[in-house]
This record gives structure tokens, C-alpha cells and sequence, in this order.
């Protein structure tokens, strides 16, 4: 669990730090807000066409912040974090309220004490949409659970009903969560 | 041919001059099973343990043997497979099932059989060919409709359990949050080496919600079809070769 622990605010750590190198001010609560929605969902790296899919937008649930609240504006980013050159903006463009720049923003490889990670940041229509492992410890079999590693792009498809020529079905039955009452039943008829 | 069809157990033999005795006495086998591992009935071995009367060290090698096979399961599956109830007792329905089913085809083989499946409620271990001569042919069962198919695979040698929501509801829960209700899915299948790998890996995976496909794409051994509460089916990437098209 420390490891899993780890893992999520190492993604926090890096989008945080791509973001912010792409801001003069700090970074925004939007930042935060944003982060929190994904690692609330407890899982590192996940992959856009699959995760969209399943489970509509869990990294989108920044909502636009009210005007009143927001904070101070924020200037313009500039440079993409993987070349940070010095940003240029001492006078704050007035841009859209709490939004980055859109764009694909990978963050320094990093070792973490069970390996080397790296994340990248997706940003969409100025928000953060999603954070990918680009690089992920996959030979420490100790340290993490199978399905915290990077995530493959599986196969999705709309359900359909088949030809129903089979031998056998196989779905979730009354008995399934007993091996009792029914199955019970069923013997005693079996029996007789 | 010979077929014993009492659901929800099922046992069908292929192969010629099957003997009614080698079925009854996987019958007996599930039987025996029930009344020792039963969770609602008082009179069952399980249940002396649940009410204090047993315990664990006194209880029978299977019972032992069944405590630490969940315990193996649940360090495999990172504490999403646990028999230990809220209440305190334990329920080892999600890994005895499998487990069953399992030995019951073993009893088969043993006894010489190549040909058959065995099957108790939508569970099953196939061997060899079906009646046609060709690998058997599951579907997988519409989680929305009882009496639909949505996917068929063609097996053998294998074992292919389900989890998933049926007409009372869900019952499957996550044991590491009793009160995570596993709403974005409806439904899994897993295909494995045997049924009782098929089974208590489904039965975990489930309670993993969505994550649990990607578990079992790691799974050495063992494929998944998840359906989603939306509709949207997701498949590990070995699965497509099981499929019937």
C-alpha cells in the first residue's frame, strides 16, 4: 500500500511540477482540484481511449471556477516543461481563469527508490485531461500489484446478442455468491 | 452420451459407456461439499466454526486446506479476495465453488474420462470435445438478459467462471470497502487453466471493479471478458482467441 501510496503522489509530484513550470504565479488550486479527481480514482496511469470509455470523464471533473473565487489571473505559459527556458512573462496575460495551455507535457524521468518513473500530462481545452505513465517499474514484481503497472489498450466493444447455439452458459446465477440453498435444493432433486 | 442435468449442477459425459456411478459420485462429491462448507446451514462444518463451536485447528484437513487456499488467494489478490464477513465469520462460498466444480471433473478423469464438462450454476471445468467432436462451445451470458448470449468461445480443456449481478442484486462485494456497491460493472467472465483458477480469480477481479481487467491481463494463464454497467465490454488481449465469431 505504501508503494501504491507512493506511486500516486509521485504522479502528483511531476504534474504538479510540469504545471507549474509552466506558470509564473503558483500553481492555481485547479491544479489540486484536478490532481485530486485522479488519483482519487486510486489508479496510476491510465490510458485515454479505454478509460473514456469505461468510465466516462473521472479526470475531467474540474468544473469551471466561479468567477468570484478565483484567484489571481495567470500568465500565459509559454515553453514546454521538458526545455524549460526561463518563462518571459512578467506581465500576466489575461487569460481564460485557472487554465493551462493545451498541449502534451512530459515530465523528467525520476527514480523513485523501486525504479524509474516518468509521467506525461494532457491538456485539453485548458484542462488537465490526463496523466499517462510513460515509464513505469515493470520487473519489480515485489513492490507492486500487477494492476498499478502501466495499462495496455485493450479491446472495448459495444455488447450484442450472439447466435445462442451453445453447449453451455456461463453467467452470474442465483447460487453463485453460495454454493448453498439452491445447490442444496438442486441435489436433493438430483437425489430423488 | 451420458448427461445428469439437475440444475444448477450439470454433469455430461462424451465419451461412450459412461457409467452412471462415476456421475453420482461426483454428485456425492458436491453434496459432501455442500454440507461441509455451507455458510447458511447451521449443521454444516463451516458453520461450527462461524458460531465459536470450532475451532480452526480442530477443524478437518479440507477445512484447513480450503482456510489456506483462500488465504493464498487473498495475498494474490491483494487482499480483494477475503472470506472474513464484517460480522466476523467466514464465508468461503467464493473459492469452494470453483474448487467443487473442480474436483468433481478430477473424479472424472481419474476414473478415466477425456470428454465432458462439468457445471454447477453457470460455472464449469471442460475437457476434451463436446458431442459434435469440436472444442466446447460457452456463451457468455447477457448480464442484462438472462436468456441472451453475447459472446461465445470455443474451449477445451479449461475452466470459465462468471461473476456478477443477477436478479436480486449484487453479491459480490469489495472486501476492502463493504460499502463500495461495484456499480460501473455488471458482469465477468474468466477463462483459466481450471475452474477453480477461473473461479476465485473472477470472484476477486470482481470486487476490483473496472481495475480487475487489467489485472487479469498481467495474470499469466488466464483471460477476462468485463461488461460495464454502460454496456461496453472491455476483453484482455488473449481472449480474441477464444472467440467464436
Amino acid at each position: 500500500m505504501k508503494k501504491y501510496f507512493l506511486s500516486i503522489f509521485t504522479i502528483l509530484s511531476f504534474v504538479g511540477y510540469a504545471l507549474y513550470e509552466r506558470q509564473v504565479n503558483p500553481a492555481p488550486p485547479l491544479i489540486d482540484n484536478t490532481i485530486t479527481a485522479t488519483a482519487g480514482n486510486g489508479r496510476p496511469g491510465r490510458t485515454l481511449a479505454v478509460t473514456d470509455i469505461v468510465t466516462p470523464p473521472t479526470v475531467t471533473t474540474n468544473t469551471p471556477t466561479p468567477e468570484g473565487r478565483v484567484p489571481k489571473p495567470i500568465p500565459t505559459p509559454v515553453t514546454p516543461v521538458t526545455k524549460p527556458a526561463p518563462t518571459p512573462a512578467p506581465t500576466p496575460a489575461p487569460v481564460a481563469l485557472g487554465k493551462f495551455k493545451d498541449g502534451t507535457y512530459d515530465g523528467d524521468i525520476a527514480d523513485v527508490y523501486y525504479g524509474l518513473v516518468q509521467v506525461r500530462a494532457v491538456v485539453q481545452g485548458g484542462k488537465l485531461v490526463d496523466v499517462v505513465w510513460l515509464n513505469y517499474p515493470q520487473d519489480n514484481q515485489t513492490s507492486l500489484s500487477k494492476s498499478a503497472r502501466a495499462r495496455p489498450l485493450l479491446t472495448a466493444e459495444a455488447i450484442a446478442a450472439q447466435d445462442a447455439q451453445v453447449d453451455r452458459v456461463s453467467g452470474a446465477s442465483a447460487t453463485s455468491g453460495g454454493f448453498v440453498d439452491s445447490l442444496a435444493s438442486a441435489l436433493l432433486q438430483a437425489k430423488a | 452420451m451420458r448427461t445428469y442435468m439437475t440444475m444448477p449442477c450439470i454433469v455430461e459425459i462424451v465419451d461412450a459407456n459412461a457409467d452412471v456411478k462415476d456421475i453420482e459420485a461426483v454428485f456425492d462429491y458436491f453434496q459432501h461439499t455442500d454440507e461441509s462448507f455451507s455458510y447458511f446451514k447451521p449443521t454444516s462444518e463451516l458453520s461450527a466454526i462461524n458460531s465459536g463451536k470450532l475451532k480452526l485447528e480442530d477443524a478437518s484437513a479440507e477445512m484447513r486446506e480450503i482456510f489456506a487456499l483462500c488465504e493464498k488467494t487473498k495475498e494474490q489478490t491483494d487482499g480483494f479476495f477475503d472470506i472474513l464477513q464484517p460480522d466476523g465469520t467466514y464465508n468461503t462460498s467464493g473459492l469452494v465453488k470453483g474448487l467443487a466444480v473442480h474436483r468433481g471433473a478430477e473424479i472424472l478423469r481419474r476414473r478415466g474420462y477425456k470428454n465432458f464438462c462439468v457445471e454447477i450454476a453457470g460455472d464449469m471445468e471442460v475437457s476434451g470435445h463436446n458431442e459434435d467432436g469440436t472444442d466446447w462451445v460457452i456463451g457468455i451470458q447477457n448480464p442484462f438478459n438472462r436468456y441472451e448470449v453475447i459472446k461465445r468461445v470455443a474451449l477445451t480443456n479449461k475452466g470459465i467462471a462468471t461473476s456478477g449481478v443477477y436478479e436480486r442484486g449484487s453479491h459480490i462485494y469489495n472486501p476492502k470497502d463493504w460499502t463500495d456497491k461495484i456499480e460501473k460493472i455488471v458482469g465477468l467472465t474468466v477463462i483459466g487453466p481450471n475452474v477453480y483458477e477461473a473461479d476465485r480469480f473472477a470472484t476477486a477481479c470482481y470486487a476490483m471493479g473496472e481495475e480487475g481487467i487489467y489485472f487479469l491481463e498481467y495474470l499469466d494463464g488466464f483471460e477476462g471478458y468485463l461488461v460495464g454497467s454502460n454496456g461496453i465490454a472491455m476483453m484482455t488481449t488473449g481472449f480474441a482467441k477464444y472467440i467464436i465469431t
